[in-house]
C-alpha cells in the first residue's frame, strides 16, 4: 500500500514508517479479535451458567435429600404393646451395630483391648484374631444402647461406625411371653399376637398408636407365679392357667409353663415355647361335669330333686365306668356333682342323649376352636361317632378333649347368666362389639353356680375355698392317654372356678400336666393340686380387680385345711 | 406499507433511524422488573429451601426424642418387672401381698368404735 494523500504525498515510493504502522495496525486487529473471541466465549459460558442456575434456581423443585430422610422413609416401625392399663409389653428401642473397617486399623489389639474394656461381653483375644483375619468391614457387636454406644464413641476410635437399626424388646422378660410371641431379625413377627397381628402392629407404628391388650399385667404375673409354683411344688411337666372377665370374654391373664425368654427366642426350646393355653387340647375330666347338669336341668330333663343309684359300674360292653369314690345307694344331682361321680355324671348324659348333649356343647363352644387373635388355635378332638358309650363319657369329661382357653370361656358362659361372650385379648373398640351366644338360661347358670359353691364348701375343690371371694368350682382330674391306653399313674389335673359365687363376674382355670404325688397318699388328683393353686390365684388378684370380699362366715375349706395342719402336728 | 418499505430502505441506505425517545426507558423498566421478579423467585425458593431444611432438621429432633422417650419407658417398664419390685417391698419396705383379713369396707371403718391410726397403718406390714 502507497501512502498518497491528496494524490500529492508519497506516490510511487513506499514509506518506512507505512510498513509498520501497517503491521501494528494489523497486530492490533488481531488482538481485538482474539479479544472478542475470549469474551465471547466467556460471555457464553456465563451465559450457560446463569441459564443453568435460573433453571436450576427457578424449575427445580427437589428438595435437597438428606440422609436422615433417606433413613426415615425406610423405617419400618413395630407399634408398642401394652396392657389394659397402658403398661408397656413390647416396645421398640433404637440400637446400634458396631464395625469397624480392617483398612483403618492401625493396632488390631490394642483396638480389641479398647473395646472389650467397655463391652466386657466382647472378647479382647477372640475380637483380636477377627481384626487381623477379615477383610473390609467386620460386625463387632449387634444391638449396642446408646449408653453403650456412647462408651464407644468416648474412646476415640476413627476405624469404627454405627449402624442405626431398631429392635423389638420385651422389658417384662418372660411375662406374657405366649401370648406377646416374638419377632426374627428382620423385625418381622414369628410367633403369638407379634405374627398374627403383624401388619395391625406396623400399620399402628406408623400412627405412634399402641396395641392395647385386655390382659391385666398384675393378674398376668400372679397367674404366672402360680403356675411356677404349683408346677415346683407338684413337680409337673407343664401347666396351663386362664383369667377371663366373664362378662365381656376378655382375657386378663393366660399363661403356659414352661415358658421363654421373648428377647432371645433362639435360646428357647421348642416345647417352653407351646401355648398350651390355647394351642393344646386336653381331655378335661370332671371339669365337664358342670355342663352335664346345666344342660340336662336347662332342657328340662331332670331336676335337682332327681336321683340317681351310682352304688354300681356302669358296663358298656368291654367297658366299664367307675367312680374314685364310690357311694352306695343312690345321689342327687347336687350330690353327683359335689363328689364329682362318674356313674352319676354318664347317666345324667345317657337321660339327655346325643342331641342335646352336643347341641349345648356347641352352645357352650366346646365343639370348635374357641377364638382368639393369638392364632394358633387347639382344634378340640371330638368323637368320630356318639354311640351310648361316649355320650356317657363326654357327660364327664373324657373321650373329648378342648384347649383350656375353650373351658374357661364355658365357664365364663355359666358365670355371665348363661350367655357365652366369644374371648377376646386385644382390647375391643365401640365398633367391634363382642359376639354373644345364648348357652343356657340365667337360671340355670344360677343353679349351676350354686352347686359348684357347695363343690368347693363341701366337696372335692374345698381346697380352693379362700377368705371372702365365694370361689365355686369344679375338680378335674383325667388320666392321660399313653399308646392308646388311659395311664393311671399320668394326670391331666385341673380346678375350674369362678368367683364371687353370689355375683359371678370372673372365671379361673388352672391346669397342671402330669403333677406327682401332692401328699402322703400319693394323691395328685386336681383336689389336691390345682384347686390350691386357683385359691391362692384368687386371693392375690380379687384385690386386683376389685373384688370386695365378703367376709360373714370363715370358709369351709379354711375348717378342713386346719383340721389336716392339726392332724399332721399331732 | 410503502412507508415503512421506503423508511427501511432509508435505513439500509445508511440514514439515521428515526429518534425513539421512551424506548431505552420501557427496556430499563423492563430489565429491572426482570431482574427484581428474579431476585424475588430467588429468594422465596431459598427461603423455601431454609424451611425444608429446618423442618428435616425438626423431624429428626422429634424422632430422636421419640426414641429417647421409648428407650426411657422400656427402661422404666424393665425396672418395674413384678417380680423385681416384689422382691424390693419384701427386702426394702418388709411388706407382704394384702390378705383378705386386712380388706374393710369404708362402713365397717365407720362403725369401728376407736380408730387406731398406727394399727392400721402397720396392718399391711410383717412383723
Amino acid at each position: 500500500m502507497v501512502y498518497n494523500p491528496g494524490g500529492e504525498g508519497w506516490s510511487g515510493a513506499r514509506d518506512p514508517l507505512a510498513d509498520e504502522r501497517d503491521r501494528s495496525f494489523q497486530k492490533r486487529e488481531q488482538i481485538q479479535g482474539r479479544i472478542r473471541l475470549m469474551s465471547g466465549l466467556c460471555a457464553g459460558a456465563f451465559l450457560m451458567l446463569a441459564g443453568r442456575a435460573s433453571f436450576v434456581s427457578l424449575f427445580s423443585d427437589k428438595p435437597a435429600a438428606s440422609p436422615v430422610e433417606k433413613s426415615a422413609g425406610s423405617e419400618t416401625h413395630r407399634a408398642d404393646i401394652v396392657d389394659r392399663n397402658g403398661e408397656l409389653l413390647a416396645g421398640v428401642v433404637t440400637t446400634y451395630d458396631l464395625y469397624a473397617n480392617v483398612k483403618d486399623i492401625w493396632n488390631p489389639d490394642d483396638m480389641a483391648r479398647r473395646i472389650s474394656a467397655v463391652l466386657p461381653d466382647v472378647g479382647e483375644a477372640r475380637l483380636a484374631a477377627r481384626l487381623k483375619r477379615a477383610r473390609g468391614y467386620v460386625l463387632i457387636r449387634r444391638g449396642l444402647t446408646p449408653r453403650q454406644k456412647q462408651a464407644v464413641f468416648s474412646l476415640g476410635l476413627p476405624e469404627v461406625e454405627f449402624v442405626e437399626s431398631e429392635r423389638r424388646i420385651y422389658p417384662r422378660g418372660t411375662l406374657a411371653a405366649h401370648i406377646l410371641g416374638f419377632v426374627d431379625a428382620d423385625g418381622a413377627g414369628k410367633a403369638g399376637l407379634e405374627r398374627a397381628l403383624n401388619e395391625r402392629v406396623l400399620a399402628l407404628g406408623k400412627t405412634s398408636e399402641a396395641l392395647r391388650l385386655t390382659i391385666d399385667m398384675r393378674v398376668q404375673y400372679a397367674l404366672e407365679a402360680e403356675l411356677s409354683q404349683a408346677t415346683a411344688e407338684f413337680q409337673a411337666i407343664g401347666a396351663s392357667g386362664v383369667v377371663m372377665d366373664a362378662s365381656s370374654g376378655e382375657v386378663l391373664g393366660i399363661a403356659s409353663w414352661p415358658t421363654f425368654y421373648p428377647n432371645a427366642p433362639g435360646d428357647a426350646r421348642p416345647e417352653s415355647m407351646r401355648n398350651r393355653a390355647v394351642a393344646d387340647v386336653y381331655e378335661m375330666g370332671s371339669t365337664f361335669k358342670p355342663f352335664t347338669v346345666a344342660m340336662g336341668l336347662d332342657a328340662g330333663q331332670f331336676t335337682l330333686a332327681n336321683a340317681i343309684d351310682t352304688s354300681r359300674p356302669l358296663t358298656f360292653g368291654g367297658q366299664s365306668i367307675h367312680d374314685v369314690h364310690p357311694v352306695n345307694g343312690r345321689q342327687s344331682v347336687a350330690e353327683i356333682l359335689i363328689h364329682s361321680s362318674n356313674i352319676g355324671a354318664a347317666q345324667l348324659a345317657l337321660d339327655i342323649g346325643d342331641v342335646t348333649q352336643r347341641r349345648y356343647l356347641q352352645a357352650f363352644g366346646l365343639l370348635d376352636p374357641a377364638p382368639l387373635q393369638s392364632g394358633d388355635l387347639g382344634r378340640p378332638l371330638l368323637p368320630k361317632d356318639w354311640k351310648p358309650v361316649t355320650i356317657a363319657t363326654v357327660g364327664f369329661g373324657h373321650g373329648i378333649a378342648v384347649s383350656p382357653l375353650a373351658l374357661t370361656t364355658a365357664y365364663a358362659a355359666l358365670a355371665n347368666g348363661g350367655l357365652r361372650i366369644a374371648p377376646t385379648i386385644v382390647a375391643r373398640t365401640p365398633e367391634d362389639p363382642p359376639r354373644t351366644y345364648p348357652a343356657v338360661s340365667p337360671e340355670t347358670a344360677r343353679t349351676v353356680i350354686g352347686l359348684m359353691r357347695e363343690v368347693v364348701t363341701e366337696g372335692t375343690g374345698r381346697r380352693a375355698d379362700v377368705m371372702g371371694y365365694e370361689v365355686a368350682g369344679k375338680t378335674g382330674s383325667a388320666e392321660k392317654v399313653i399308646a392308646g391306653v388311659y395311664d393311671k399313674t399320668k394326670l391331666l389335673s385341673s380346678f375350674a372356678a369362678v368367683f364371687p359365687a353370689s355375683e359371678p363376674r370372673y372365671a379361673v382355670l388352672i391346669l397342671l400336666d402330669e403333677p406327682k404325688a401332692g401328699n402322703k397318699d400319693g394323691d395328685a388328683t386336681a383336689a389336691i393340686t390345682a384347686a390350691p393353686s386357683v385359691g391362692r390365684l384368687i386371693t392375690r388378684i380379687a384385690p386386683i380387680l376389685g373384688v370386695a370380699p365378703v367376709l360373714d362366715a370363715p370358709p369351709a375349706g379354711m375348717a378342713i385345711q386346719n383340721e389336716e395342719a392339726k392332724r399332721r402336728a399331732g | 406499507m410503502k412507508k415503512s418499505a421506503a423508511r427501511l430502505d432509508e435505513d439500509e441506505d445508511g440514514a439515521p433511524p428515526a429518534r425513539r425517545p421512551w424506548r431505552g426507558l420501557w427496556v430499563s423498566i423492563g430489565a429491572i422488573i426482570v431482574v427484581v421478579l428474579a431476585v424475588s423467585l430467588y429468594r422465596a425458593k431459598t427461603e423455601a429451601q431454609e424451611t425444608r431444611k429446618h423442618i428435616t432438621q425438626l423431624e429428626k429432633e422429634l424422632r430422636e426424642t421419640r426414641r429417647a422417650i421409648s428407650a426411657r419407658e422400656a427402661e422404666i417398664a424393665f425396672l418395674e418387672r413384678p417380680e423385681r419390685l416384689r422382691e424390693i417391698a419384701r427386702a426394702r419396705l418388709n411388706l407382704s401381698p394384702v390378705q383378705t383379713g386386712q380388706l374393710k369396707s369404708i362402713d365397717e371403718l365407720q362403725e369401728s368404735p376407736e380408730r387406731k391410726p398406727d394399727a392400721a397403718a402397720s396392718g399391711a406390714v410383717e412383723n
